[in-house]
């Protein structure tokens, strides 16, 4: 049933036409009976994504599955590659506190992208993007960041069938930065007259902390059912050994859902479960290792010295052998379990009745072990986390046709939803023996009081939404939500926000005058407008003064704890709200084999939820959580498709996505409590660091108020001029005329640039000839620049002889290290990220075997960029602290190399 | 009819969900002040004691000693006592330690932020604790609500004493009520007058005890703490009071009247007074045999010491935490802690202490390394192979490309190094030392010279004290201001007090024209988040 939803990516059933069998889909269906199913849903506006796995290259997770798909939705890698964590991003940033993540929906069940990683690629059927306001009415406030509905397969109807997938490939790095190899380190030292740390070794420690990767993917799902019940389960287990040593991941999840029919399919049972138990081996600090991979000295040998330690290199203190910092040990224990149960019951006269419930159980284990030699005394740190999410609904939809001429649709829900997270943390020092690991706490000898603690938090939410839409001779529809969200988070007076959405859609090609145009498939205008609240990312009883434990004195001769405020508490804390307007259309030809969508939206967003800088004096803290600020996004979002070529032996498709998108921060300055706060003009997001790198003007990204949030300000350098003993600096222009070079903020610095690419492209080609099929998939990102922080550092001759540098470095003779736009850089690319070449067998219908497929596949195959670091593949896209700055952290660059095998009974 | 009562029950489901209890907040690992505050020792303990707890700290910028970026590194290397070169990829830090050493600090540099946020960060603490005592004072008698307000009051005091000193002209807040409509600052003789006045006040009600020993008052502003600041006050007077420091005028300190204990003294008067009420607490001060026992990693019963951050990993967070970032990383990894390779003497400090001549004081090798290191009696071989050496008066602000880069400077040696350090050294026992008697002599020697009077007796008593302890001759001084003055410099080297002595002997700036350095720059971020605050002169 058409309910108030966006629009049909086309596109992606474009990808999915050439159609091999699905994974492991129970009812195989054919290219035609796919293509008629998704031209029924057309009514329906949203971008759905058909997930056919065996198309694509290795993937390390669910939300790959998204990367480069579909406009609007920016998928970042290297958020933790060892936990194959992504971050995901639905039209931009929203919200400047945290609540940019987009909701998750599992069949019907709130989840987070955490848990979606851990999903098996291959039980997911579809992903839906909900993106703009009257799309995710439906889930109000918790789907301010956008809505990832996923639906996961279930059984059906049909014979019992069975299916295994599975994958395995190699991981290889194959590009580094060109450090000097231990010959050139030693012949530029002593062409400089430096003396040097000479161990007589030749080490690459780029290398030295690599192995050759590993990954596998198994699963196996079966499923059945008739008219009365089906089913569906699911085992799978995945492992990524990446190709950092001793750093990987290995997950396994269990899934079962079971349908039940009852009363003449007048009530519908729908239960599920879902578990998933991962264990993650993450490296400690990703900037420290990779620092030192690149700048240790290349004359130490990568062995163990006689204690068993590494030897370090003291007078590099920023950096350490690069092997004892393999040996931290962060390991993650994680697990998940959810359930839900969908009860959906027809009562007659057009009314349905839907209860649901759903409860998820996650809880996490941290074990970090830092041995002796790494951390003066060694440390270990154990900690546990446990969240508790439950959430209710009941809804009553009524529908009715009369004759095609006029559809009325209603609903009215209420929703309640409880999350409890509690954790506790425990750290213990000074070591006796490394050889336990983290495995007995008792090894250590000291527990300091802020070593250890435990939390408890609870946040509730409760959502009364109702629902009319109106379609008209099949053409003119309308639909209107009104929704009232109250969150515990919020003060006591500022609970409820109440958040109204529209949206209009003309269905042209229904009208008289085009109905009969043979050649044209469809052609649709929506519009839509929504006011949304927010308030993700927001830690509970933040309104409340809260005494917290602070830390310990002493009162008489023995240790008291004394509590104290831990932050300004904002008794005025409401919604974070955002007015959304959006105009699309749809158009496609040739029974839809060109197809072609646009999409315009602006959001405007106000009561910006951030933690204000607040003037101290009066405050007692210098950051608040306050509603202040105003913010706006806007996009244009294109899709194309084009089934080139479709006969019987060749199938060509290509589907082109492009986004641009941008935003400005308007301002940070508003009223609290009838004082005008005004925030700093300027406040770093991101810096570089490192030897000689701590503070000072060392800030790079910023967020200034009338621009794009994380803009480059920075001095801006005219050229390399002598320092007088044969080196070179960088000569800063005086921006001001000031006749001072102040190379702090709002000094000599200008905004040259954002972090965030203006452009986004994601593209897939497909070929098929007969039964072998060849696809591709191309992304890329345009108009951002990156801060190439690694060049600042290694391409400073004067890091020699403690840190090692780059080659070149002694030709250029740099011998500074201030921040300027020297090293500021066009960030565009274009990254192959798969090719895949598969082959099916052409089963018959008789056939035991239903489906057989074989297929080879290179992710990241390579990356066309003017960049001159490692990768321009970085965080250009999430706040925080790595936004826009490429700072020694970057992972090697690495192919995957993966065969797999897909095959039904 | 079924079908109707199951539209109702919905109905009436949907209708009854929200009720209001399910919304509200129920907090759990935090608590509201009610819950916490329910006897007078709670109430001692969080609205007293608590503040403690933040004289010091584990957190970079924080405390008023002990981590770097804060007050510490404004009152050392913007003084001409010490500096922290630019050691090749080390040390330039975005020109953080070239702009103290050189005095071209801006708005927005590091440790000024850090610094005007922590001291009213903790003002903000005292006026809540005020409060709290206002608030629940039926918990209290009479004498203890008199204790209380009077040692918080102290604290404040103390915190403004700081602010008068790096930022002169700042608001004064006493409220928790205070809106940011109405924080205006005072002129820097309005800020002196207040904190006077409020240490005059709480005086009577501190308890005459040391603070720097185990016991109730460990760590604890009591009645000489207080009277150590009345001294630093008194003494700086003619800085502190002076509305105008770029005229090149301030007023005489025989012309200042203070108020002390309901008499009018001169600041040089007063600046006796207190050091005499110091001399004859019950607390019972006297110096030390050897300044070592000062910092010796088991200070608390250094007799000399008034005030101390105590540091104890079982009981506070406080650390020792990047404070003089002195040693070389090979040599403090000899001593087992953390070395950054970074501060030492400058040359002008190697000229007073005599370094290298026949003159030079026996002090220097008891607060500097230089030359060959040994540590267990072995040279440290550096990677290099070369034997680690010192070499103080290779010292130069940018060191880069030098042969000495990494080992120009004489080093830090004045807190004994803890063998039972933990954490790199940051856990260390020696309690760090923020006021000591050999200041109170050295105060008072000043004082009494600035009054016309000899002070000779307290100069010898500090400057001879070392020599004799080591059985070493010493060249006799007249306690000239200047000698005073160089002596001050000597005896409380790495203390934190140079930049205030520069100041008050009119050694800071050479130029008329950067007489404004003598105070910092309001912190950008103070003025930008309120509009009303007026930058100091010379950095608008």
């Amino acid at each position: 049933m058409g309910t108030m939803r966006g629009k049909t990516l086309i596109l992606s059933l474009l990808w999915v036409m050439p159609l091999m069998a699905m994974p492991d889909s129970i009812a195989v269906e054919t290219p035609a009976a796919l293509l008629a199913a998704q031209l029924n849903q057309l009514e329906t506006l949203t971008d759905t994504l058909k997930v056919e796995t065996s198309k694509r290259g290795y993937l390390v997770n669910a939300i790959d599955v998204l990367s480069g798909q579909t406009a609007g939705v920016t998928v970042g890698s290297n958020t933790n590659p060892e936990a194959m964590l992504s971050s995901v991003r639905v039209r931009g940033n929203h919200s400047l506190t945290g609540g940019n993540e987009p909701l998750v929906i599992i069949d019907g069940m709130s989840s987070d992208l955490r848990t979606l990683a851990t999903v098996y690629p291959g039980d997911i059927e579809s992903f839906t993007i909900l993106k703009d306001a009257a799309q995710t009415a439906q889930y109000g406030a918790r789907g301010a960041a956008g809505v990832i509905e996923v639906r996961t397969r279930r059984g059906a109807e049909g014979k019992f069938s069975i299916s295994y997938a599975g994958d395995a490939g190699f991981v290889h790095a194959d590009h580094f930065l060109p450090m000097y190899s231990a010959a050139e380190y030693r012949q530029v030292t002593t062409d400089r007259g430096l003396s040097i740390a000479d161990l007589g070794a030749n080490t690459d420690w780029q290398r030295a902390i690599l192995r050759t990767g590993f990954v596998q993917n198994h699963h196996i799902a079966l499923g059945g059912g008739n008219d009365q019940t089906n089913y569906r389960a699911s085992l799978s287990y995945s492992q990524n050994n990446s190709v950092i040593r001793e750093m990987g991941m290995r997950n396994f999840t269990a899934k079962v859902d079971v349908t039940q029919y009852a009363l003449n399919k007048r009530l519908q049972f729908d239960v599920g479960l879902f578990g998933a138990v991962g264990h993650t081996q993450s490296i400690n600090d990703v900037q420290k290792l990779f620092y030192s991979a690149a700048a240790f000295n290349p004359t130490y040998s990568t062995g163990r010295n006689a204690s068993g330690g590494y030897d370090g290199y003291p007078d590099a203190s920023q950096i350490n052998n690069p092997l004892a910092l393999l040996d931290i040990q962060k390991h993650n224990d994680a697990m998940h379990f959810n359930t839900h149960l969908r009860l959906t019951g027809d009562i007659g006269y057009g009314l349905q009745v839907i209860g649901y419930g759903s409860y998820s159980y996650d809880a996490d284990e941290d074990s970090h072990f830092w041995p002796t030699y790494i951390e003066s005394t060694g440390k270990i740190y154990r900690g546990a986390g446990k969240a508790h999410v439950w959430l209710a609904n009941v809804q009553l939809k009524y529908s009715h046709d009369w004759n095609h001429q006029h559809k009325l649709e209603a609903m009215v829900m209420a929703e309640m939803q409880g999350r409890t997270t509690s954790g506790f943390h425990t750290t213990v020092n000074r070591l006796a023996s490394n050889a336990f690991g983290y495995n007995n706490l008792a090894i250590g000898a000291l527990r300091l009081w802020d070593g250890t603690g435990s939390s408890l938090e609870q946040q509730r939410m409760v959502s009364l939404m109702a629902q009319v839409g109106y379609t008209a001779l099949e053409r003119y529809s309308i639909h209107v939500t009104t929704r009232g969200d109250a969150s515990s988070v919020a003060s006591a007076n500022h609970k409820w926000g109440f958040f109204p959405s529209a949206s209009l859609s003309w269905n042209m090609k229904k009208e008289p005058w085009l109905r009969d145009e043979a050649w044209l498939t469809r052609l649709q205008l929506s519009a839509g407008y929504g006011l949304s609240g927010n308030m993700g990312g927001i830690a509970a009883y933040q309104s409340l003064e809260l005494m917290m434990p602070t830390g310990s004195v002493q009162s008489d001769g023995l240790p008291e704890v004394v509590l104290g405020l831990t932050r300004n508490a904002n008794p005025n804390l409401t919604w974070e709200k955002t007015h959304t307007a959006n105009v699309g259309l749809e158009f496609g030809v040739w029974k839809n084999r060109f197809v072609f969508t646009a999409d315009y939206y602006y959001s405007h967003i106000y009561d910006m939820l951030y933690s204000y800088q607040v003037p101290v004096p009066p405050f007692v803290f210098d950051k608040m959580l306050a509603n202040l600020g105003k913010m706006e996004n806007q996009g244009l979002e294109f899709g194309f498709g084009l089934a080139a070529v479709q006969t019987k032996d060749w199938d060509l498709n290509i589907g082109l996505n492009l986004t641009w998108q941008a935003n400005k921060l308007i301002t940070l300055n508003g009223w609290y409590e009838g004082q005008y706060l005004t925030a700093p003009q300027y406040t770093p997001i991101a810096s570089v660091s490192g030897a000689g790198l701590h503070g000072g003007n060392t800030d790079v990204v910023y967020q200034i108020q009338g621009q794009p949030l994380g803009v480059f300000y920075l001095p801006h350098c005219t050229g390399l001029v002598p320092t007088g003993n044969g080196d070179y600096e960088y000569e800063i222009e005086d921006l001001d005329e000031d006749g001072l070079i102040d190379l702090s903020d709002g000094g000599d610095r200008r905004v040259c640039g954002q972090a965030t690419p203006k452009v986004l492209l994601g593209s897939n080609i497909s070929v098929r000839y007969k039964q072998f099929d060849l696809s591709v998939q191309l992304n890329g990102a345009f108009g951002h620049k990156i801060y190439n922080g690694s060049s600042l550092s290694y391409m400073n001759i004067g890091s020699l002889p403690y840190y090692n540098a780059m080659r070149g470095a002694e030709t250029k003779r740099i011998n500074d290290l201030t921040v300027t736009d020297y090293w500021l850089e066009n960030g565009d690319y274009l990254n192959i990220d798969y090719v895949t070449l598969g082959w099916t067998l052409p089963c018959k219908e008789h056939w035991k075997l239903r489906t057989l497929r074989l297929s080879l596949s290179v992710n990241n195959v390579a990356t066309i960029t003017g960049y001159s670091g490692l990768t321009p593949m970085i965080n250009s896209t999430v706040i925080s602290s790595t936004m826009g700055v490429d700072d020694k952290r970057s992972y090697p660059v690495s192919r995957t190399y993966s065969f797999s095998l897909q095959i039904q009974f | 009819m079924g079908k109707r009562y199951i539209v109702f029950l919905v109905v009436g489901a949907i209708l009854a969900m929200p009720s209001c209890n399910f919304l509200n907040e129920e907090p759990h690992s935090g608590q509201p002040t009610e819950a916490v505050i329910t006897s007078a020792a709670a109430l001692r303990l969080q609205a007293v004691l608590s503040l403690y707890d933040l004289i010091g700290s584990d957190k970079d910028g924080k405390g008023l000693q002990g981590t770097y970026r804060g007050i510490y590194d404004l009152q050392t290397f913007a003084s001409n006592e010490a500096i922290i070169p630019v050691r090749g990829g080390d040390w330039y830090d975005g020109g953080l330690w070239v702009d103290l050493h050189e005095h071209t600090w801006a708005a927005d540099n590091e440790c000024c932020e850090n610094a005007w946020m922590y001291l009213y960060g903790l003002i903000g603490r005292c006026n809540r604790s005020l409060a709290l005592i206002a608030q629940y004072s039926q918990l209290l008698t009479d004498e203890q609500r008199t204790a209380y307000e009077a040692e918080v009051r102290a604290v404040r005091a103390m915190c403004y004493t700081y602010l008068l000193d790096l930022f002169a002209r700042v608001p004064i807040v006493t409220s928790t009520e205070t809106e940011v409509k109405d924080i205006a600052q005072s002129e820097r003789s309005e800020v002196f007058a207040f904190i006077w006045n409020e240490l005059q006040q709480s005086l009577p009600s501190l308890p005459d005890v040391r603070s720097n020993s185990r016991g109730e008052y460990y760590g604890r502003v009591t009645k000489p703490v207080a009277l150590f600041l009345l001294m630093k006050l008194a003494l700086n007077a003619e800085v502190w009071t002076d509305d105008d420091w770029t005229d090149g005028v301030r007023p005489d300190g025989k012309d200042i009247q203070l108020s002390c204990d309901g008499v009018s003294l001169n600041a040089w008067q007063a600046v006796v007074y207190y050091g005499d009420a110091i001399l004859n607490s019950e607390a019972n001060y006297w110096l030390c045999t050897s300044v070592r026992e000062c910092f010796a990693a088991y200070n608390e019963n250094a007799t000399e010491n008034i005030f101390t951050i105590p540091i104890d990993p079982i009981v506070y967070k406080n650390r020792f935490k990047n404070l003089f970032r002195s040693l070389h990383y090979q040599h403090a990894a000899a001593l087992g802690l953390g070395g950054e390779n970074g501060s030492c003497a400058t040359q002008e400090t190697l000229d007073v202490f005599g370094y290298g001549t026949n003159k030079q004081d026996c002090r220097f090798n008891l607060f500097f390394f230089s030359g060959m290191v040994k540590v267990n009696g072995e040279p440290l071989i550096l990677s290099s192979g070369d034997t680690l050496v010192y070499y103080p008066r290779e010292v130069q602000m940018v060191l880069t490309g030098s042969p000495y880069v990494a080992t120009a400077g004489a080093r830090m040696r004045k807190y004994e190094y803890d063998p039972a350090a933990i954490f790199d050294g940051q856990l260390q026992n020696n309690d760090i030392v923020l006021y000591r008697l050999a200041d109170v002599y050295l105060m008072m020697a000043e004082a009494k010279v600035r009054q016309g009077q000899s002070g000779q007796d307290e100069f010898d008593g500090v400057r001879i004290r070392e020599a004799l302890a080591l059985g070493v001759e010493v060249e006799a001084r007249v306690a000239t201001l200047e000698n005073i003055y160089y002596e001050r410099w000597i005896e409380l080297m790495w203390e934190g007090w140079h930049r205030q002595d520069m100041i008050r002997f009119d050694r800071y700036v050479e130029d008329a024209t950067d007489r404004y350095q003598k105070v910092f720059p309001i912190p950008q971020t103070a003025i930008q988040t309120n509009t009303r605050l007026q930058q100091n002169k010379g950095y608008e």
